[in-house]
């Protein structure tokens, strides 16, 4: 409809003020009547979908009819028939261009190739780099949706030993901080945090934030219903109401106006629904429910685990820099008071924006920057095509020079030329922005904030137009200088001069040169991508994702106890599945951090023997987890000194607990920890022992670092919400006829494969429902997807790069191509007369190839120093790799030159076909 | 040429396209607007010929423009945006000279034997 509108601009003015209303009224009555009767065949089960195709169908007849009759009604023809002979008009300047549009279109007919070339290079520069802006406009240029978000700022503390970033703040910190601090007029932190919401006796898990005081007063947001948090409500007791957010009020309660009020059954007990968050409201991210969380006395001991979302606003006047000055003197009154838990502790103030968009922003302006190089080459290619014909229709345009028509005239057809052009590739760009743009939604990062707003709307139609008309200003403006230059010529010089002249040659021959020194500076960019993907994809994640299932649960009765005989029993009957080589299970899954708000990683403080701590809040930290003892087979973790679990280290038997091998370097870097003892709490008998040492685990995808952690038997640290990891059994693919497999095998033998968990799933489903059906299943997902959706952001960054850059390596191929056909052609006198003295083939082929390659080496020469200008651009997005790679650079430099010069070879190889006498005989 | 200025000789209205044709014959049997018009093309040709909103107003304008419908006082509970047409005389007849262009050719078939005899009425 929105395009409609903007097609109606096309019309004579008249008819719009008219029609216009009353053309849309129309169309929107004849598009209900269609959708209605697409329902009822829908209802009656005669078509099972809406159609896709009937409905685009329509839309497009639609803008074809308003393009159709904006021709006619100017025209004065194609409407009534023979009564239209009378509505003609004469002759005007409009018309004038209207005629060279006419003499153009058929023009363009004659040459097929030449126009679709143009038409498909200009329509792809114009719809990717559309498809792009849009992108950028939706997540980047369109304002947050918070008040004054400028001066919103997100505190998180950092390790000043190597500058570490933490996940967040701790509680106690922050609370200090927004009790002392004056260049903060807001703090509050926000903890993840699931609840489960009983209804008609069946289980629901909702996504849920916690808050402290002041949350929704630094964001600036107020309910769009009812009301946020009050003081009292914050205060520990007082807690016991929620806020909606706007998709879940409008699906699980019907957008009931009256839910302020009402009584929602949360884990047990009674929470108050007070009001409905804005739609757009997502922070920290997005969530079911918001509820209080009231900083108390307990956050005092966890003050070194920074694991709560802190959110601040600036106090008026106060810049971000100003805060940061403040948090550091702060931070250092903080470390010498809990020299320990906040041992080198720093703060660290983001603005919001950056916060948010800060890891997006350099992609994303690189790849339309990217795609906008692609725009140009595009534009240079149809120049450089137009330049070409150009040469050639001197003689055309010299004849109606000797007609009447002033070079005025024939500047028009030219640009008109263009201008049609672009309008084509333009409206096939059009087409291509809504597939890109449908492609980025489906391929891109799921953590890039607001892609998923990404729609096509009046900016971004203003931006393919702006792009089109420039694309034909920059097509066109070369030609059409030289169409008016060759006028003069060609009106003194006789009819033999179809020659380009040198002056076209050497524009012709910049253009190619610059279109291969971008598509190499493209080239590099993405060959630079690769490799750190590449590189990346080495790390070792200490664990074998393949053919693991992760399936979520959180199992509590209604005084919050962990249901472990639901895991025990549940755990076993999975276990039986056939199919299923391993079952484990944990509180905390790798990679499934920051994935499910439920699942971050959790740290705890803990003492050593021998090693007494100054005050109760001062304790070494490290993260933790719990597991069983099947946890570390099915996840493929290696055992490296002592031993794992076993059904024996239950509630009874004396702790123990195991590490991994960055707790030894950190903790243990000269000793052997087997038997040490680890000191929890304040009680004599809460110390455990260290059975055994597990590798590293890079918990938080390819890139990230272990870190000491401390693994403890599930039996002895009951958890309510735990993770089966579930491995499908492995067979050996050659063995595959021969049977059964024995256990072990998959570790032993070389080639193995694993089963498809997905396949798993159903059964999976059904076997915990049958065990307990009132639990809910939070999560269900193949291993492997949690693994790439961590490498989804570089995929797509590298994916898109690579694509634009293959494309204008194509382009720039094609632009080599193109000159040198033409200047063989050209040239086909003297290759001729060459051949005739006895010139051979090879001296012929070198001579042409020699300009080529003359023209490509200049190109890639060029396009090296871009590359060493702009790949530091992207030293962020690069991973082990230098943005000077010689090896990358060398590589993609020889690429280039191989391509191009085999563009170049093929109408060489013509130029040493010439027929001497074919030559001669025609002069 | 003023667009008022329409054709003293009816043949020089002719052959109409089959648009303009359609629209005619609608308004004929009663006065309609605009979404009406298309619904009763589609209904009386079982869907073959579907107009487009932009193909009918351009052809509503033009025929405005020469005189064949004006705009009629509005049908009883329609909705206020939508404008009412009906066939003036001057449309009928052109209308009628259409149909007799098109039946004579109708007849050349039959006498060729392309079609048979018998007479059918046109979809």
């Amino acid at each position: 409809m929105r395009l409609l509108r903007w097609l109606l601009w096309l019309l004579p003015a008249d008819f719009r003020r008219e029609y216009r209303d009353e053309l849309l009224s129309t169309v929107n009555a004849r598009w209900r009547a269609m959708m209605r009767e697409q329902r009822l065949q829908q209802r009656l089960g005669q078509v099972r979908h809406l159609s896709l195709a009937r409905r685009l169908r329509f839309w497009v007849r639609q803008w074809l009819a308003v393009v159709r009759i904006a021709v006619n009604l100017r025209r004065g023809s194609g409407i009534l028939g023979g009564a239209d002979r009378h509505q003609r008009r004469r002759g005007s300047l409009v018309d004038g261009a209207w005629k060279d549009a006419q003499h153009v279109v058929r023009a363009l007919r004659t040459r097929p190739g030449f126009t679709l070339v143009a038409v498909l290079t200009l329509g792809l520069g114009i719809g990717a780099t559309t498809a792009m802006f849009s992108a950028v406009h939706s997540v980047l240029l369109r304002p947050l949706p918070y008040q004054d978000a400028d001066h919103i700022v997100v505190v998180r503390q950092v390790d000043n030993r190597d500058g570490t970033l933490e996940e967040g703040v701790s509680a106690a910190n922050l609370h200090d901080v927004a009790a002392t601090a004056h260049s903060l007029s807001q703090a509050s932190v926000a903890a993840a945090h699931g609840l489960r919401l009983m209804e008609d006796g069946r289980a629901f898990s909702l996504r849920s934030w916690l808050v402290s005081e002041g949350f929704f007063e630094a964001l600036g947001t107020q309910a769009l219903i009812g009301r946020t948090f009050q003081a009292e409500e914050l205060t520990p007791g007082g807690e016991h109401v929620v806020l909606l957010s706007h998709a879940t009020w409008q699906s699980r309660f019907g957008a009931d106006t009256g839910i302020v009020g009402r009584e929602l059954i949360l884990d047990g007990a009674a929470y108050q629904v007070i009001g409905v968050l804005p739609a757009d409201f997502e922070y920290p991210s997005a969530a079911d429910i918001w509820a209080p969380r009231p900083v108390q006395p307990s956050d005092e001991p966890r003050r070194g685990a920074a694991n709560l979302d802190g959110v601040a606003r600036l106090a008026p006047g106060i810049t971000a820099a100003q805060a940061q000055t403040e948090l550091n003197h702060l931070a250092t009154e903080l470390a010498a008071a809990y020299p320990i838990a906040n041992a080198d502790l720093g703060f660290q103030v983001t603005p919001l924006r950056q916060h948010l968009l800060g890891d997006v922003e350099l992609p994303l302006i690189l790849l339309l920057g990217a795609v906008g190089l692609v725009l140009l080459i595009a534009a240079a290619n149809v120049a450089g095509l137009q330049l070409a014909r150009g040469a050639g229709r001197s003689r055309e345009f010299a004849l109606r020079g000797a007609l009447g028509a002033s070079s005025r005239n024939i500047l028009r057809l030219v640009c008109v030329e263009s201008l049609l052009l672009a309008a084509a590739g333009g409206l096939l760009g059009l087409g291509i922005t809504y597939l890109g743009v449908d492609l980025i939604r489906l391929l891109g990062p799921d953590h890039v904030p607001r892609l998923d707003e990404l729609r096509i709307d009046s900016t971004v139609l203003t931006f393919a137009l702006l792009a089109a008309t420039g694309s034909a200003l920059l097509a066109g403006i070369a030609p059409a200088l030289q169409a008016s230059r060759d006028l003069q010529a060609a009106l003194t010089e006789g009819a033999r001069g179809s020659t380009g002249g040198p002056r076209t040659l050497r524009l012709r021959d910049r253009l190619v040169m610059a279109e291969i020194a971008v598509a190499l500076v493209l080239a590099i960019g993405a060959g630079l991508l690769v490799r750190s993907f590449d590189r990346l994809l080495d790390n070792n994640l200490g664990f074998e994702p393949q053919g693991r299932l992760a399936v979520q649960v959180w199992a509590y009765d209604d005084n919050h106890q962990p249901q472990l005989d639901f895991f025990q029993r549940s755990r076993e009957a999975i276990g039986t599945l056939p199919g299923v080589e391993a079952v484990g299970l944990t509180t905390n899954l790798p990679l499934a951090d920051d994935q499910s708000i439920l699942a971050r990683s959790r740290t705890v403080r803990f003492g050593l023997a021998g090693v007494t701590a100054a005050s109760d809040g001062d304790q070494p930290i490290a993260g933790w987890s719990a597991i069983d003892d099947g946890y570390s087979e099915a996840m493929g973790i290696p055992l490296q000194a002592g031993r794992t679990f076993s059904p024996r280290d239950d509630p009874q038997s004396s702790p123990v607990a195991m590490v991994n091998e960055a707790f030894v370097r950190r903790y243990f870097p000269n000793q052997d920890p087997l038997g040490q003892q680890l000191l929890f709490g304040t009680q004599a008998d809460s110390s455990r022992e260290i059975v055994g040492i597990l590798g590293d685990v890079r918990r938080r995808g390819f890139d990230s670092e272990s870190r000491a952690e401390i693994y403890l038997p599930l039996s002895q640290a009951p958890s309510a919400g735990l993770t089966f990891v579930i491995k499908t059994a492995s067979f050996e693919t050659a063995s595959l006829e021969t049977g059964p497999v024995g256990p072990g095998l998959g570790k032993t033998a070389s080639i193995t494969t694993t089963g498809d968990p997905t396949a798993l799933i159903h059964a999976v489903q059904k076997t915990l429902r049958a065990v307990d059906p009132s639990q809910a299943i939070w999560a269900i997902r193949p291993m492997t997807n949690l693994m790439w959706d961590w490498t989804r952001q570089r995929r797509f960054n590298t994916a898109l790069l690579a694509a634009f850059a293959v494309l204008a390596l194509s382009l720039a191929s094609i632009g080599v191509y193109g000159l040198m056909s033409f200047s063989v052609e050209q040239r086909v006198n003297e290759l001729g007369i060459r051949r005739a003295l006895g010139g051979n083939t090879r001296d012929i082929l070198t001579m042409i190839l020699r300009r080529g390659l003359k023209l490509v080496l200049t190109g890639v020469s060029l396009g090296l120093l871009g590359s060493l200008a702009l790949t530091r651009l992207m030293q962020s997005l690069l991973y082990g790799i230098e943005p000077f790679d010689p090896l990358t650079f060398g590589m993609l430099a020889a690429l280039v030159i191989v391509v191009a010069v085999l563009a170049a070879y093929l109408p060489a190889r013509r130029a040493t076909r010439v027929d001497p006498m074919v030559v001669l005989r025609s002069d | 040429m003023p667009p008022s200025a329409s054709p003293h000789h009816i043949a020089d209205a002719l052959p109409l396209t089959h648009v303009a044709y359609h629209v005619l014959v609608a308004l004929a049997t009663k006065n309609r607007h605009g979404y009406s018009i298309i619904k009763h093309v589609a209904e009386c040709t079982d869907g073959r010929v579907e107009l487009e909103a932009g193909t009918l107003y351009a052809a509503i304008k033009r025929m405005r423009d020469e005189g064949w419908i004006e705009e009629a006082t509005p049908l009883p509970g329609t909705d206020s945006r939508r404008r009412t047409y009906s066939l003036t005389e001057w449309g009928r007849k052109v209308l009628r000279a259409e149909s007799r262009r098109l039946e004579s050719m109708v007849e050349l078939a039959r006498q060729a034997r392309v079609l048979p005899t018998r007479k059918r009425v046109k979809a």
